[in-house]
């Protein structure tokens, strides 16, 4: 039998699947007793574990032909990166340690002919708010720049999908903190949220870029589904 | 006064919960407190990115629908657009509103070039059009409100392409605490009760407030350990009879225009890939998936019956698993759901990457949706909502 420690809730008395902790056990001048208390513990942290939110959810969408989804089907200039997709930006979570919550990515896509290789890039970048000050991002030791881009380097990952179009290893888990020191305000982003967010955002705004480059011009790329939440890990 | 809601998340632990030991005396209860604080006010994705991908003509406007569990403290979401000129050569311009807010700008020829048009929507009170936070799922009538929210976007100049809209919800920076609604004499039904615990009541050494007997004393509803249990308990119930608050999986949504259709009599699949997706666990150790999917669709028919229906499974099975229907019978577009409250894989917080190893091979959950008619000439569908929902 489970025991409170390891139950995100407890039982109760009154009998398996309370809908809630019952808070008729904490009276004046009783002693609360440990088993109740060691639930509430728990009970926050399984609350905190499923804060974590999906983010981007994306799948192509279609009756007839596979719903893809590209920004450039026919590449003219080879081992040139077009941008294929963007999405955010997106509000992300910063861990009780100080750690960004880890990204789980899983992208799907595929390439016209099995002759010519089409190689993903997916960058996920973290920035500041402008107008936000608050103390957390500023002990993170962010730079904040306007005017350079620098590309996170650890989560950047390079895929080559085949002609099929299926989800293809790219699960990736993205760096914590001490990675997010490398990363950057991306000028676009920087001036978009200029006057225009309010100084209750509070925490690390990111965006995701799916970026494309052939070997060969009549190459042709398509991008299918796009997956990424916040994961806590261990 | 009011519950500040932390940034960051505070540590918690068991460890000073220890019999025969003052449970007072240590710090666990101020972070009890705050984690409380940040869980609430916090808020999450309510639109999870996606891409609608439809054209809108210029001088016409296209009006997407969602349905949206909102957390309750939530008072401020941000939309956020992008989108680009259907025409290479001429810029647009779109206005984006969303309750009763609005904003316009120019966007680019070139997808490339789109930026994001970012829309807060302030939320003064709830809407009457949704769905009260403290309403369990289990007692939504069949028929439910056709649109939770909506945004819509006006296509001027140029005709436009809409390439992304996502919707997250802004966090606060305090809360009220407690219920509040009996010294402000307001309803529940108008202003939800944000349940804010205020930490510094859960010091060590300071007194431990506790609810009376009969249930009248809200004064403590936000003070000392009974604040953070009601919190809890209220954080529990806010969408979802059993368990903690509804967690977007999937969402798509098209204007009415640009509705997919169909007069098969065969399921034809609406994302063509199977979506992944894991299911969340009931609690720490939990072994066995017991999470529920629910599945909202969009949908109507010409006449009589239609069916829209969906199929999960894992990576390897999902191809031979036989969709499970709902039969769509409104003429005009309705909300439609179902529910699978039995999972082939769920997420395991001791894995780098978050997926269930069961037999040696970490897995995901993938999820498919179809549509067809059965005695209706056609059906169409503009939108679906997927739930991760309780467990």
């Amino acid at each position: 039998m489970a025991t409170s420690e390891d139950k995100g809730f407890i039982p109760e008395s009154n009998g398996p699947g309370a809908p809630y902790l019952r808070t008729w056990r904490v009276k004046a001048g009783r002693a609360i007793d440990v088993d109740w208390s060691r639930t509430l513990v728990n009970n926050w942290h399984h609350a905190y574990d499923q804060s974590t939110q999906v983010r981007v959810s994306w799948s192509a969408v279609g009756t007839s032909a596979p719903g893809v989804r590209p920004s450039h089907t026919t590449f003219t200039d080879v081992d040139t990166y077009y941008l294929m997709d963007c999405d955010g930006p997106f509000p992300w979570s910063v861990r009780h340690d100080g750690v960004l919550m880890r990204p789980v990515l899983r992208l799907a896509g595929a390439v016209n002919n099995a002759s010519y290789e089409v190689t993903f890039k997916v960058c996920l970048m973290w920035f500041n708010d402008p107008m936000d000050h608050n103390l957390a991002i500023a002990s993170m030791e962010i730079p904040v720049s306007s005017t350079t881009e620098q590309w996170v380097v650890a989560p950047s990952t390079y895929l080559t999908l085949p002609t099929n179009l299926n989800y293809q290893g790219a699960i990736m888990r993205m760096p914590t903190l001490t990675k997010f020191k490398t990363s950057l305000v991306l000028p676009v982003l920087h001036n978009a949220c200029v006057g225009g967010v309010p100084a209750s955002v509070q925490g690390v705004m990111c965006r995701l870029d799916t970026w494309v480059k052939a070997d060969d011009t009549a190459a042709e790329a398509y991008l299918s589904g796009l997956y990424l939440r916040e994961y806590i890990g261990t | 006064m009011s519950a500040r809601v932390p940034m960051i998340a505070p540590r918690i632990s068991t460890v000073p919960v220890q019999t025969s030991k003052p449970l007072s005396a240590s710090m666990t209860w101020q972070q009890i407190g705050a984690i409380a604080n940040y869980c609430a006010g916090h808020g999450g994705t309510l639109i999870p990115s996606y891409h609608p991908g439809n054209t809108i003509t210029a001088g016409s406007s296209g009006s997407y629908s969602y349905y949206v569990f909102p957390t309750h403290a939530i008072i401020t979401r941000m939309w956020i657009v992008r989108a680009h000129s259907a025409d290479p050569n001429v810029d647009a311009e779109v206005t984006i509103t969303a309750g009763g807010y609005s904003t316009t700008q120019v966007v680019p020829s070139h997808k490339a070039q789109a930026y994001p048009l970012v829309l807060f929507q302030h939320l003064e009170a709830r809407y009457y059009g949704e769905i009260p936070p403290d309403t369990p799922v289990v007692s939504i009538p069949g028929n439910l409100p056709p649109d939770n929210i909506a945004i819509v976007i006006n296509a001027e100049l140029a005709d436009i392409v809409v390439d992304r809209i996502a919707c997250y919800e802004v966090p606060r920076d305090a809360m009220t605490l407690g219920q509040m609604f009996a010294e402000s004499g307001y309803t529940i039904d108008l202003y939800p009760p944000q349940y804010g615990v205020e930490v510094d009541s859960l010091k060590g050494g300071a007194p431990v407030y506790a609810q009376e007997q009969d249930n009248t004393n809200e004064e403590t509803d936000w003070l000392s350990l009974h604040g953070a249990a009601e919190a809890m308990r209220f954080y529990r119930m806010q969408n979802s009879p059993k368990s903690y608050p509804t967690r977007m999986l999937w969402c798509w949504a098209v204007p009415e225009a640009d509705a997919l259709t169909t007069t098969s009599s065969t399921a034809i699949p609406i994302n063509i890939l199977p979506l992944p997706y894991l299911a969340k666990r009931g609690y720490v150790k939990e072994r066995t998936p017991s999470s529920t999917i629910r599945i909202y669709f969009h949908a109507k028919v010409d006449a009589d019956t239609g069916l829209v229906g969906w199929r999960k499974g894992d990576r390897e099975n999902i191809g031979s698993v036989a969709y499970t229907y709902t039969n769509v019978t409104h003429t005009a577009f309705n909300w439609y759901n179902d529910f699978w409250d039995t999972q082939d894989a769920m997420e395991d917080l001791d894995q780098p990457d978050g997926r269930f190893d069961d037999s040696g091979t970490p897995k995901w959950s993938e999820l498919q949706a179809a549509f067809r008619k059965l005695s209706s000439t056609q059906v169409w569908i503009k939108g679906i909502c997927v739930y991760d929902e309780d467990t």
